[in-house]
């Protein structure tokens, strides 16, 4: 075991020196505000593709997917699964009118978007709001997912290596900038595919194919059919609850502010066109790393196969099984490599939620309250809310951290989702829409999904009687009401006129 | 009310019954509710003075029609056995598989790209909204600035 650390290490240490050293080279050209919380119309197709496949997933599918299957079976794909569509989705309802949007108007962020839409100070500003508080849960995600790659690695325990894992994101983050992580993302993102399908191909080996390991844990756990369910497609978790996660993580996506954002930094309109497949392609690979490690290692350790060490991690938290399947049946340097993309997927991913949260509290915020600071203040400010933004992840990332990183993850997403997909998705496409409906949805999309997460995490009896009963998932019910909600006010108020130039966007 | 008014109608609708479909527990209500919500989004981002185009209006109802197929045939199947297996996975496993993942790929995201210029933004878009708005997005993109423009 020692040995297989070491190598791991070693490997880890070359990849991630590589990835830092490309990072100073563009922190270079890279060093104003715009460039360094935003970037500008700079990125081309593969640019595009990569870096929305990697803000997308990164430590939540590589590191908390195999550990949900490996909890509740084959249900947990379908957070995965939207992959194969979701970007199609953003690609189709926002893509086209978000990169037009920015000939017409100097948007940099995804509340700019909201206030030329809406031309409410306070819409763009309960947008920002929102787009904090989503991006902090996030980030305790990444941090967390984070975590547990480090702390095998270097022999630390949790809590430390939570502490670490900030402290590298934020010397990476503040010392860099968002096209700086763009363009990393684009080298860590080819690293993961291919590792990912050479992880897949391995977990075929080792469990000999899918199908003797779904019979496998079938005949094993045949008690109350626990195996057959675990193999057909809710796993052991209720029907609508599993679909719910293929809702919100599919059509949510035009929620998200990382891949609303990515769409301004589009060099051409028409770059657009192979950008959605490639993006597809590299999360449905994840996918298959997903399901391949949480299978092979569920089917090894209820045959009896996997050795004690391996178990007692598992014992510890089942995020632990990429950590058991790199350990012990891959290959040391492929190992090696995949705990460094990981790693840094992980933090590029997080140095862009930094980036963007820190554009919402020193830029739309003080927006929304008519104060304008110059860029040197800007700079400053930023650097400042992204130390801010540190403590509060650490924190989560401890408290909630451990409860399960995809579900985190799922939270994060939801927040984003239910808070500003209708009033950004249909807004863009629907000039009924009106700023007191957009307005209004986000509040109850953010108010709803936080929460009922809270009382979820607290357990609340009527979450336990009217909501956990049911299946249901917070995200899913959150977008419910935001969608029904944003409708129904915009028909329930005036109609207002719009921006000649905004319109044409809306009827591009 | 014009098309994408009724669009947003279908939205609405959709969500409602997918509200009652969590409140009630009722997965079959779900599943037949929630694809019409994604669809008629992606109908509605895909619409252009009214209508969707050509070959982008058949990739979504095509994937509309999967959609509906796949999850109330694995709503109706029971969860608690695998009956038989089809290319390495039970049987419902395997609709989830290839009948949702694999064919909402290969119906919407590879349409999407393939008919990108015909149905999603054309140079006549393109040349009316440079038109209303000023704008000086290029037109076309040749094959001497497409390499250009890749990286």
């Amino acid at each position: 075991m020692g040995d297989k650390y070491v190598n791991h290490k070693s490997c880890y240490e070359h990849l991630y020196a590589g990835c830092i050293s490309y990072r100073v080279l563009c922190n270079e050209a890279d060093h104003k505000f715009k460039g360094l919380f935003i970037a500008g119309k700079k990125l081309g197709l593969i640019a595009l593709a990569m870096a929305s496949f990697s803000a997308a997933i990164s430590g939540w599918v590589f590191v908390g997917g195999p550990g949900l299957y490996f909890s509740i079976g084959q249900g947990s794909l379908w957070m995965t699964f939207p992959t194969a569509i979701s970007f199609a989705m953003a690609w189709i309802i926002l893509g086209k009118r978000m990169r037009l949007l920015t000939e017409v108007n100097d948007c940099m962020t995804a509340p700019d978007a909201v206030y030329a839409r809406y031309k409410s100070k306070w819409v763009s500003g309960i947008a920002a709001i929102a787009i904090l508080v989503g991006l902090v849960l996030y980030l305790a995600n990444q941090i967390t997912a984070f975590a547990f790659i480090l702390s095998p690695i270097f022999k630390i325990n949790f809590q430390w290596a939570v502490l670490v894992g900030m402290g590298i994101v934020l010397i990476y983050s503040v010392a860099g900038g968002m096209l700086a992580g763009v363009y990393t993302d684009v080298f860590q993102g080819a690293c993961m595919i291919i590792a990912s399908i050479i992880i897949f191909a391995l977990c075929l080996v080792n469990g000999n194919g899918t199908q003797n390991m779904a019979a496998g844990i079938v005949e094993v756990l045949s008690k109350d059919a626990v195996g057959a369910k675990f193999v057909n497609p809710w796993g052991i978790m209720p029907a609508i609850t599993t679909m719910s996660w293929f809702f919100c993580l599919s059509i949510g996506i035009v929620g998200q502010p990382h891949i609303v954002h990515k769409f301004y930094m589009v060099k051409e309109v028409r770059k657009m066109k192979w950008g959605v497949v490639l993006a597809a392609i590299g999360g449905m690979v994840a996918g298959l790393l997903w399901f391949g490690v949480g299978l092979a290692v569920k089917y090894l350790a209820v045959t009896g196969k996997l050795p004690a060490e391996a178990m007692d991690l598992l014992k510890k938290s089942t995020d632990n099984t990429i950590v058991v399947f790199l350990n012990y049946y891959t290959p040391k340097v492929i190992a090696g490599v995949v705990y460094a993309g990981i790693a840094s997927a992980i933090m590029s991913t997080a140095d862009s939620f930094i980036n963007i949260a820190a554009a919402s509290a020193v830029r739309d915020l003080p927006f929304a309250f008519n104060k304008k600071l110059d860029s040197k203040q800007e700079l400053f400010m930023g650097r400042i809310v992204v130390v801010i933004i540190a403590v509060v992840t650490i924190i989560l990332a401890l408290t909630l951290g451990p409860k399960g990183i995809a579900l985190l993850g799922a939270f994060g997403w939801g927040t984003f989702a239910a808070a500003l997909a209708p009033a950004i998705g249909i807004g863009f496409n629907w000039s009924r829409g009106t700023k007191q409906a957009a307005f209004a949805s986000i509040i109850v999309g953010l108010v709803c999904n936080v929460g009922l997460e809270i009382a979820k995490v607290l357990g609340a009896n009527f979450y336990k009687t009217y909501f956990a009963s049911k299946g249901i998932y917070n995200g899913t019910l959150s977008l419910c009401l935001s969608i029904i909600v944003y409708i129904l006010v915009s028909y329930m108020t005036k109609q207002e006129k719009l921006d000649t130039k905004v319109e044409a966007v809306l009827e591009a | 009310m014009n098309k994408k008014d009724l669009t947003v109608l279908v939205i609405l609708i959709s969500a409602i019954l997918m509200l009652i479909a969590q409140f009630t527990k009722n997965n079959m209500l779900f599943a037949v509710s929630f694809p019409f919500v994604c669809i008629a989004w992606m109908w509605l981002g895909a619409m252009k003075k009214d209508t969707v185009r050509g070959r982008a209006k058949v990739s979504l109802i095509a994937i509309l029609i999967i959609w509906l197929i796949a999850f109330v045939s694995m709503v109706s199947m029971n969860n608690s056995q695998v009956t038989g297996y089809f290319l390495g996975l039970p049987k419902a496993t395997a609709i989830m598989v290839y009948g949702v993942w694999v064919a909402s790929f290969l119906v919407v995201t590879l349409v999407y790209a393939l008919r990108f210029d015909k149905d999603y933004i054309t140079s006549e878009d393109i040349k009316e909204f440079n038109k209303k708005t000023g704008a000086n997005l290029s037109i076309e993109v040749t094959e001497s600035n497409q390499s250009k423009l890749n990286m």
